[in-house]
C-alpha cells in the first residue's frame, strides 16, 4: 500500500477515526494490527520474517533487562545481543545480500576459470527490511548498553518497530525516542494536526508533482546504453531533484501522519543541497540513517578517538557499509566509497582550509559560501550518477562523456522541464534557508488565508497535474 | 479538543480560509485550462458538450471547437480540414467512430486513411472524413445527415451505427414519457412562456469536474460496479425491464437503417454497412461482467444478458439489409477480436482496436476494388 495510492487514502482516515476513539493501551494494539495490515498489503508472506525478528528482539531485550536488573554478567547480555544481531542481520543478509554474494562469487570463479555451481535463490526482498532491521537493532543495542529500559508490553515494542508510517522507508527512529512516545499516553494537539497536514500536503506535492514528473526524464537517460555528456548531465540533475523529492516527500508524509496520531518523528532532511561540505551534507541528508551509522557503527569502530589514520579508516568503512545498506549492488558500494572518499578528503583538507581559506569580509565570505555550495552540489550529483547507474560500464561511459563534452546532446526542452518542476522546491527551500524555519509555509509573513491559497494550488497540482504514479525509490531498500 | 465556544469563535476564520482555498483551487483549474487548452477563464461550461451545438435539426459539431484531445475542423467534423481536391470516404456513427479513448489521431477513421494511403500512394488517395458524433443514434443522426453529405460530398459512406443508442434510446424515451405525469405529458394549448433564468450566468465548477474524474479513475472496479448497480436498481424501480429487446425495436432499427441507405444513395453516395463489434464476443467471460454492468448503466432497461442478444440480432438485421439491397458489407463484428486489447470498455476501441477496425475496413474496401478511389469518385 503506497502512500500515493487510493487504498492509503481510505486506510488512513479509517485508522485515524478508530485511533481517536480508543484509549491509549487499545490505541497501541490497534496500531500494531493496522500496521500489520498495511505491511501485509504488499505481500502477507513478508509478515513472517518481520514478526519473527521482532519477536526475537523482544525476547532478547527482556532477557537483557532481567540481567541488568539482577546485576548479571555482561557476557550474558552479550549473548542475547548476539542472538538479536545474528537474527536481524541474518535475515537481512539472506533476503537482501545472498544473491549478490552468490552471483559475485560465481563471476569471480568464472574469471579465475574455476567451474562453479553456485545458484541464486528465487527470493523476494521484503519491503523495508533494511529500515526495520536497523530500527529494531537500535532498540536491542540500547537495552544492551543500558541506555534504555526494555519495555514490558509486547504491543508497545511491536508498535515501535512496526508503526506503519516509518515501517517501510523510515525515518529510522531511535528506540529511546519512539519507545517513550509509545509508552506514554498521547494527546494530539491542534498544532500537531496543523503541522501534520502541512507536512502531508508538501510531501505529496514533492512526490507526485515534482519527483513523478522527473522520473521519466531520468529513466530515459539511464536506460540508454551510451548517453551523451549533455544527456548525462540532464539525467543527473533531474535525478538529484527526483530522489530528494521522492524520499523527503515520503518522509514528510510519514512525519505528518505520525503527528496526526500524536507521535513526533525525527527530522530526516534539513535542506541537504545547501550543504557546503561532505560532512555537512551527511548532517542534512537522511539524518536518521547517518546518525544511526554514527552511533552504532562509526563510534563503536573507534570514531575519531584513535589516530588520524584510524579515523579516516572508520569514516571510509562507515560510508561503504552505509552505501551497501542501500542495496546489494556494486554501484551502491561505489557510491559509499565515493562519499567516504569525499569525507576523507574534506577532513584532510581542513587544516589547509582553516589556514588559507578563512575570509573576513562579507562579500568574500558570501562568494566562498556560494562556491562551496555549487561545488558540493555537483559532487553530490556525481554521487547520484553512481547511485542510479545500472552498471560499471555505464558509470565509466557517463563519467567519460561528462569530462569529454558535458553539453553535447543537451536537450533544452527537457532541461526547461527539469527547471520548471524544480522551481517550487527551490523557492520554498531558499525561504526556509533564509528564515531558518523548516516548517513548511509556517513563515511569519504568511497569513492563514494566503497559506490556504498556496495549499489549494499545491493540492490541485498534485491531484490533477501529478506525474505518472511511481513507487517510492527507497522502498526497494 | 478545543472548547465549543472557542471553536465557534474561530468558525468565521475557518470558513473564510476554506473559502479562499476553494476559490484558489477553482482559479487554478481555470488557469490550467487557459494555459493548456486556451479556454477563457470566465467560460462556465467546460465539458465535451462545448464542441457540439444543439438545435431542433439535431446535434452537430461546433465548427473549430476543441476540448482536451478532441479537435473539430471548420465544418464541425473531427479531424483535419477537408481537402477539396481529394476523393472522400465518410465514416458515420456514434462515439465508437468519433473516437473517445484512442490517442489523438488514432481513432479508426484516421488510421483507415493512413492504411488506404499506404495501399494507394499518391495525391489521389482517399481522404476519410469523420462525420460521427458521440451519443448519436440512427434517428438522431438522420436529422443532420443530408446536410453533412452535402457539405462533404463523399463517394462512399461507411455506416457503423451504435446499436444500443439506436435500439434502446427510443425505448428509454418511451418509458420516460410513460412515467411523466399526464398533465406534463399533455401537449400545451399555447406555447409555454420561456422560464425566466437567473440574472447571472450559470456557474459550473471546473474543479468539481476534475475531482469527480479523478475519483472515478482512481476508484477500484468493484466500487464502480457497485455504484453502477445502485444506479441501475434506482433507474429500474419503475417501469419494465427487458430480457431482450422487443421485435418492434428490430423493425424500427431496420427501417431507420434503410432510410440512411436511401438518403445516402439519393445523394449519390455509395453506402457501406459495417456490423457492430463489442468487447464480449459471443459469451460473457466472468472478468468482463463489470464492463457489461458499465454498459447497462447507460441503458438500465435491458438486462445484461440482453445486450449480447441485441448485438447479435441487430447485426443480423444489418447483414440481411446489405444482402437484400446488394450493399457492401464489412462484418467487423466477426473480425475484431473481443477482449480488453481491442476495447477499453464495452464498445469503445483502444488504439489497437481502432487499428484492427481500420484494417478490417481497408481490407473490406480493397476486396471490392476500392482501396484506391475509382475515377468517378474524384471531385
Amino acid at each position: 500500500m503506497l502512500f500515493n495510492s487510493l487504498e492509503f487514502c481510505v486506510f488512513l482516515p479509517v485508522v485515524l477515526a478508530v485511533y481517536y476513539s480508543l484509549k491509549h493501551r487499545h490505541q497501541n494494539i490497534f496500531l500494531v494490527l493496522a500496521s500489520c495490515y498495511f505491511y501485509a498489503s504488499w505481500d502477507w508472506r513478508f509478515l513472517f520474517p518481520l514478526l519473527f525478528s521482532t519477536g526475537i528482539d523482544y525476547f532478547c531485550a527482556q532477557r537483557m533487562a532481567e540481567s541488568w536488573d539482577r546485576g548479571g554478567p555482561a557476557a550474558e547480555r552479550k549473548r542475547y545481543l548476539l542472538l538479536s544481531l545474528v537474527t536481524n542481520l541474518g535475515l537481512l543478509g539472506f533476503f537482501k545480500y545472498f544473491n549478490f554474494f552468490a552471483a559475485s562469487l560465481h563471476d569471480l570463479l568464472s574469471i579465475l576459470g574455476i567451474p562453479s555451481s553456485l545458484r541464486t535463490l528465487e527470493v523476494i526482498l521484503p519491503v523495508g527490511i533494511s529500515f526495520y532491521t536497523f530500527q529494531a537493532l537500535s532498540y536491542t543495542i540500547d537495552v544492551y548498553r543500558g541506555q534504555i529500559h526494555a519495555t514490558q508490553h509486547f504491543a508497545d515494542f511491536f508498535l515501535a518497530v512496526l508503526y506503519f508510517p516509518h515501517l517501510v522507508a523510515g525515518p529510522i527512529q531511535r528506540a529511546h525516542n519512539l519507545i517513550q512516545q509509545v509508552i506514554q499516553p498521547r494527546r494530539t494537539t491542534r498544532q500537531q494536526i496543523i503541522d501534520g497536514v502541512h507536512l502531508i500536503v508538501w510531501g505529496y506535492f514533492k512526490k507526485v508533482f515534482i519527483a513523478d514528473h522527473l522520473s521519466p526524464i531520468v529513466d530515459r537517460v539511464f536506460s540508454q546504453a551510451a548517453p551523451t555528456g549533455g544527456e548525462t548531465l540532464l539525467g543527473v540533475y533531474a535525478f538529484a531533484v527526483q530522489i530528494y523529492c521522492d524520499f523527503s516527500g515520503y518522509t514528510d508524509i510519514a512525519r505528518g501522519v505520525a503527528k496526526l496520531m500524536g507521535f513526533e518523528f525525527m527530522l530526516n532532511f534539513n535542506l541537504p543541497y545547501f550543504a557546503t561540505s561532505p560532512q555537512e551534507f551527511w548532517k542534512r541528508w537522511h539524518i536518521s540513517l547517518s546518525s544511526w551509522l554514527r552511533d552504532y557503527l562509526y563510534i563503536p569502530l573507534g570514531g575519531n578517538r584513535g589516530s588520524e589514520a584510524q579515523t579516516l579508516r572508520n569514516l571510509m568503512l562507515t560510508m561503504v557499509i552505509g552505501g551497501f545498506w542501500h542495496g546489494a549492488a556494486w554501484n551502491f558500494l561505489y557510491w559509499g566509497f565515493y562519499h567516504g572518499s569525499l569525507l576523507v578528503a574534506h577532513r584532510l583538507s581542513l587544516p589547509f582550509q582553516q589556514r588559507y581559506l578563512t575570509f573576513t569580509t562579507q562579500p568574500a565570505k558570501a562568494l566562498w559560501f556560494l562556491l562551496r555550495l555549487v561545488v558540493m552540489f555537483h559532487l553530490t550529483c556525481y554521487g547520484w550518477l553512481l547511485f542510479r547507474a545500472t552498471s560499471a560500464a555505464q558509470i565509466a561511459h557517463m563519467t567519460a562523456e561528462l569530462f569529454r563534452a558535458p553539453l553535447a546532446g543537451w536537450d533544452a526542452a527537457a532541461g526547461w522541464q527539469v527547471l520548471l518542476y524544480s522551481l517550487p522546491l527551490a523557492l520554498v527551500q531558499v525561504i526556509q534557508y533564509a528564515t531558518g524555519k523548516l516548517e513548511f509555509l509556517n513563515w511569519p509573513f504568511m497569513r492563514a488565508e494566503l497559506r490556504a491559497a498556496v495549499y489549494a494550488v499545491l493540492v490541485y497540482l498534485a491531484l490533477v497535474r501529478g506525474g505518472t504514479p511511481q513507487s517510492f525509490i527507497y522502498f526497494q531498500f | 479538543m478545543p472548547p465549543r465556544n472557542a471553536l465557534l469563535r474561530r468558525l468565521p476564520r475557518i470558513l473564510s480560509t476554506a473559502l479562499v482555498a476553494l476559490a484558489t483551487a477553482e482559479l487554478a483549474a481555470r488557469v490550467d485550462d487557459w494555459l493548456t487548452e486556451g479556454v477563457p477563464l470566465t467560460e462556465n461550461q467546460y465539458s465535451i458538450d462545448r464542441i457540439f451545438q444543439f438545435s431542433p435539426d439535431g446535434v452537430t459539431g461546433r465548427p473549430g471547437a476543441r476540448y482536451l484531445k478532441w479537435r473539430l475542423n471548420s465544418q464541425g467534423f473531427r479531424g483535419p480540414e477537408i481537402d477539396p481536391t481529394r476523393p472522400r470516404i465518410a465514416t458515420w456513427g456514434a462515439s465508437e467512430t468519433f473516437g473517445l479513448y484512442e490517442s489523438p489521431d488514432q481513432e479508426y477513421p484516421r488510421q483507415l486513411e493512413r492504411l488506404l494511403a499506404a495501399r494507394c500512394p499518391g495525391p489521389d488517395s482517399w481522404q476519410v472524413v469523420n462525420l460521427a458524433l458521440p451519443g448519436s443514434s440512427l434517428s438522431g443522426g438522420l436529422k443532420a445527415f443530408d446536410q453533412a453529405l452535402a457539405a462533404v460530398r463523399p463517394a462512399l459512406i461507411l455506416i457503423y451505427p451504435s446499436l444500443a443508442n439506436s435500439a434502446l434510446n427510443p425505448l428509454m424515451r418511451e418509458q420516460a414519457e410513460a412515467r411523466r405525469p399526464r398533465s406534463a405529458a399533455a401537449p400545451a394549448a399555447s406555447p409555454p412562456a420561456t422560464p425566466a433564468g437567473p440574472p447571472w450566468p450559470k456557474f459550473e465548477s471546473r474543479l468539481a469536474g476534475r475531482l469527480s474524474e479523478i475519483a472515478k479513475n482512481a476508484a477500484p472496479e468493484w466500487l464502480l460496479t457497485a455504484v453502477r448497480q445502485v444506479f441501475i436498481w434506482r433507474a429500474t424501480r419503475q417501469g419494465p425491464v427487458y430480457d431482450r429487446i422487443p421485435d418492434a425495436a428490430l423493425t424500427r432499427f431496420r427501417a431507420e437503417l434503410a432510410e440512411v441507405v436511401d438518403r445516402a444513395e439519393r445523394a449519390g453516395v455509395r453506402p457501406v454497412l459495417v456490423t457492430h463489434a463489442n468487447r464480449f464476443g459471443h459469451q460473457i467471460r466472468p472478468e468482463d461482467r463489470p464492463q457489461l454492468i458499465a454498459w447497462r448503466r447507460f441503458y438500465p432497461l435491458l438486462r445484461e444478458e440482453g445486450f449480447l442478444d441485441m448485438e447479435k440480432r441487430l447485426n443480423d438485421v444489418i447483414r440481411h439489409l446489405a444482402a437484400d439491397r446488394g450493399l457492401i458489407l464489412i462484418d467487423a463484428a466477426r473480425m475484431i477480436p473481443p477482449g480488453g486489447r481491442s476495447f477499453v470498455e464495452f464498445v469503445h476501441f483502444t488504439d489497437e482496436g481502432a487499428r484492427q477496425m481500420a484494417q478490417a475496413l481497408a481490407d473490406g474496401l480493397a476486396a471490392q476494388g476500392l482501396a484506391c478511389p475509382p475515377p468517378a469518385a474524384r471531385p
